[in-house]
């Protein structure tokens, strides 16, 4: 059984030449679209279910994952994104009923989004796939059910920052568990290690509220040397992860995301820059990161020398509509993010006042 | 690099490389059976994990299965059970586990066999070293208890049944069952109905089984959750402010008699006083005074003499395992008193008169 193994680093030239998926014909371009367009969905559902952000970030792996050792063609992005959230809850002790996943993952399939499904048969369909895809989900990931994700090595760092303002270090951890959370939009936790992706969290957060991260006094470590993390990976993954904000829009928009997304107003597209990846926009996690970075745009791109977009739309931008239909479900979607964003707040703040 | 293998044809291929014998057992969550390794012969337990169906229908994979699933692929320890391999099978999940032919409860049971002081702190050495190895992977067991601790052949005693277990240290951690550890092991603080709780649990349970082990029965068997309480009261005193901080704010709603505490000495009177010395910090009523796995086996009680037996050396159950297994089966009633004698006989031609439990 490979299952012994428990080695979950994958090599990115793996992922660029030799997927399931590109041995089935599938492009690097569609497989990223795809594994974007089932993210989406996933962040939807589990938003939906109001599961907490290290669940998310559970199930996403496991989507990543086994979308590295099966493919696309084979096993729907839906589907597999429904049963990765069902497991997930259940390995993180934040169980949510089958009933209630079914339900939301019926919702979010649709095309058009409507609140209420009446359908009962459909939701019974979904629950059907979802017990069915779940254990062989388990099998396929060698039920390696524990996974290591960034926000516990942001957390330890966030204890041995010492001597800054309240403030500024609310702003920054949010920054940072921001930036975490997008990465899951990208495979990227199949690359890097969970050091490592905290670690360029931390150094984007920082340059956004231009903090300035010094050799920590209390243990005379290098910051990155705290988090124990490559500084040569820690460069790569730094420029992934703005990659990753910049992704061509006529690559990233597939159908699915025209019919089902958020039309970015017309009055914005002088703010919003080409490059803007709308998923990420629409996805909401960045939320406080852009509320909090807008004015420091700038200056990130100064020094990385690479053009980052963190503006957001205002949340009223949703209602001027290009002639589609107003989408109830963003509103209460927003509502939702702003939630969470809080309950991730609070999280950071209730882990502070540990220190 | 990867297998790409229909995941069906894989299952089947893990399937076909045991051998199915004979049912051995049957909890509430799942049914196991004893098996046979084909290609080496080695004798394995599988674990089958029972579909229950609840009024709100079955939810797919048994939370039980999923939690023992990923704390046993993260764990490896010899006083641990093993996890060989695992295979789904409709919906269904099934465990390959060591197999293991004797627990520790069926030991403690057996009144043929003598107990000696270093027999005692040979178990409670391997028990705290694999609780110590779960603890460090920050793995909470949450349901130590003698039937949960298997012996093998060889006399090693390994953890099993992770089906309660859940990882801590999680900084999310949060709105954590208090409804776990079957009742005679539970600790003080899980009947306040915390939502945080944390390693200590599992040292409180580790006390009563050793305290268990010196008696020879089952040291605070209450019949329900507050008699078990009050049993706790009445063998430890009930807890002063200074005992446990925070105890009143925690008991405001409820009146506790008022017992006074009794010396350990005075129940276990067999007992040396380091032995009393450890159960008495495996029982101290706040969580965070209660002794944590390192400093337990650090404790002078493993360091003085007499040694601990070696494992191969340890009592044993004499022979007929079918016996005992189909006996825990049937709520393990006492042997029958022929056998019993026999087992006796044997006993003391081969061990000393030195008693240890006083029954």
């Amino acid at each position: 059984m490979a299952a012994i193994s428990t080695n979950w680093h994958f090599d990115k030239a793996d992922y660029i030449n030799n997927t399931p998926s590109r041995r089935d014909g599938t492009s690097l371009a569609e497989e990223r679209i795809t594994r974007r367009v089932g993210m989406k969905f996933l962040l939807n559902v589990s938003w939906n279910l109001n599961i907490p952000q290290n669940t998310i970030a559970t199930a996403a792996t496991y989507y990543h994952r086994f979308f590295m050792l099966r493919s696309f063609k084979k096993h729907h992005k839906y589907e597999i994104a429904g049963a990765c959230i069902l497991l997930a809850c259940k390995t993180e002790e934040t169980m949510r009923k089958i009933s209630q996943v079914s339900l939301s993952c019926a919702k979010f399939a649709r095309r058009e989004l409507s609140p209420y499904i009446k359908d009962e048969g459909e939701i019974e369909a979904w629950s059907k796939t979802i017990k069915k895809k779940e254990p062989m989900i388990a099998a396929t990931l060698c039920f390696d059910l524990a996974v290591n994700k960034p926000y516990k090595v942001l957390l330890e760092f966030l204890k041995t920052l010492k001597g800054v303002d309240k403030n500024v270090l609310q702003k920054f951890a949010t920054n940072a568990w921001a930036v975490i959370n997008d990465s899951y939009l990208t495979p990227m936790c199949l690359f890097q290690k969970p050091e490592t992706i905290a670690s360029a969290a931390i150094y984007l957060a920082a340059q956004m509220i231009d903090l300035q991260l010094d050799i920590n006094p209390s243990n005379g470590l290098l910051w990155w040397e705290v988090t124990d993390c490559n500084i040569h990976e820690l460069g790569i993954c730094v420029q992934e992860i703005l990659d990753s904000y910049r992704i061509p829009r006529g690559e990233e928009m597939s159908p699915d995301i025209r019919e089902n997304g958020n039309p970015v107003s017309t009055n914005l597209s002088g703010i919003v820059n080409d490059n803007l990846n709308r998923e990420v926009i629409n996805s909401g996690s960045t939320t406080p990161l852009n509320m909090n970075l807008m004015n420091h745009t700038t200056r990130v791109e100064m020094r990385n020398g690479v053009h980052t977009p963190y503006e957001n739309p205002s949340p009223s931008s949703n209602t001027i509509t290009n002639g589609v239909t107003p989408v109830q479900d963003d509103e209460m979607e927003d509502g939702q993010i702003v939630e969470d964003d809080a309950a991730n707040c609070q999280m950071v703040e209730d882990e502070m006042d540990l220190v | 690099m990867y297998s790409f293998q229909p995941p069906e044809e894989e299952e089947l291929q893990i399937e076909n490389k045991y051998l199915k014998e004979k049912k051995i057992g049957e909890g509430t969550y799942a049914k196991v059976y004893r098996g046979i390794e084909r290609a080496t012969g080695r004798t394995v337990a599988i674990k089958k994990i029972k579909l229950v169906q609840t009024e709100i229908g079955s939810q797919g994979i048994e939370l039980s299965a999923v939690r023992e699933v990923k704390c046993l692929r993260e764990l490896r320890h010899p006083n641990v059970i093993e996890l060989i391999d695992i295979y789904s099978h409709k919906s269904n999940l099934k465990l390959v586990l060591e197999y293991l032919d004797s627990d520790l409860e069926m030991i403690i049971k057996d009144k043929s066999i003598l107990f000696q002081a270093p027999d005692i702190k040979s178990w409670m050495l391997m028990t705290l070293r694999g609780l110590d190895h779960c603890h460090r992977n920050w793995i909470l067991h949450r349901d130590m208890k003698p039937n949960n601790l298997l012996v093998g052949k060889d006399g090693q005693l390994k953890i099993a049944d992770f089906g309660l277990a859940r990882d801590y240290g999680d900084p999310h951690a949060k709105n954590m069952s208090p409804q776990v550890v079957t009742r005679w092991y539970r600790a003080p603080e899980l009947f306040f109905m915390p939502s945080q709780y944390g390693y200590a649990v599992d040292i409180w349970s580790v006390g009563c089984i050793f305290a268990e082990l010196l008696l020879r029965t089952p040291y605070l068997a209450g019949e329900s959750d507050l008699a078990q309480l009050e049993l706790i009261f009445k063998a430890l005193g009930t807890p002063t402010e200074e005992d446990w901080p925070g105890f009143s704010e925690l008991a405001r709603d409820m009146k506790f008699q008022k017992y006074s505490r009794t010396p350990l000495q005075v129940h276990f009177k067999a007992a040396g006083s380091d032995a009393i010395d450890l159960l008495e910090k495996m029982l101290a009523y706040d969580p965070n005074k209660r002794i944590n796995t390192r400093e337990a086996l650090l404790h002078s009680y493993f360091r003085k003499l007499p040694r601990p037996t070696p494992p191969d050396q340890l009592p044993k159950q004499q022979k007929a395992q079918e016996n005992a297994i189909q006996q825990k089966e049937l709520n393990s009633k006492p042997p029958t008193r022929e056998l019993s004698n026999k087992r006796k006989a044997q006993e003391t031609n081969n061990k000393g008169e030195k008693k240890i439990h006083c029954s």
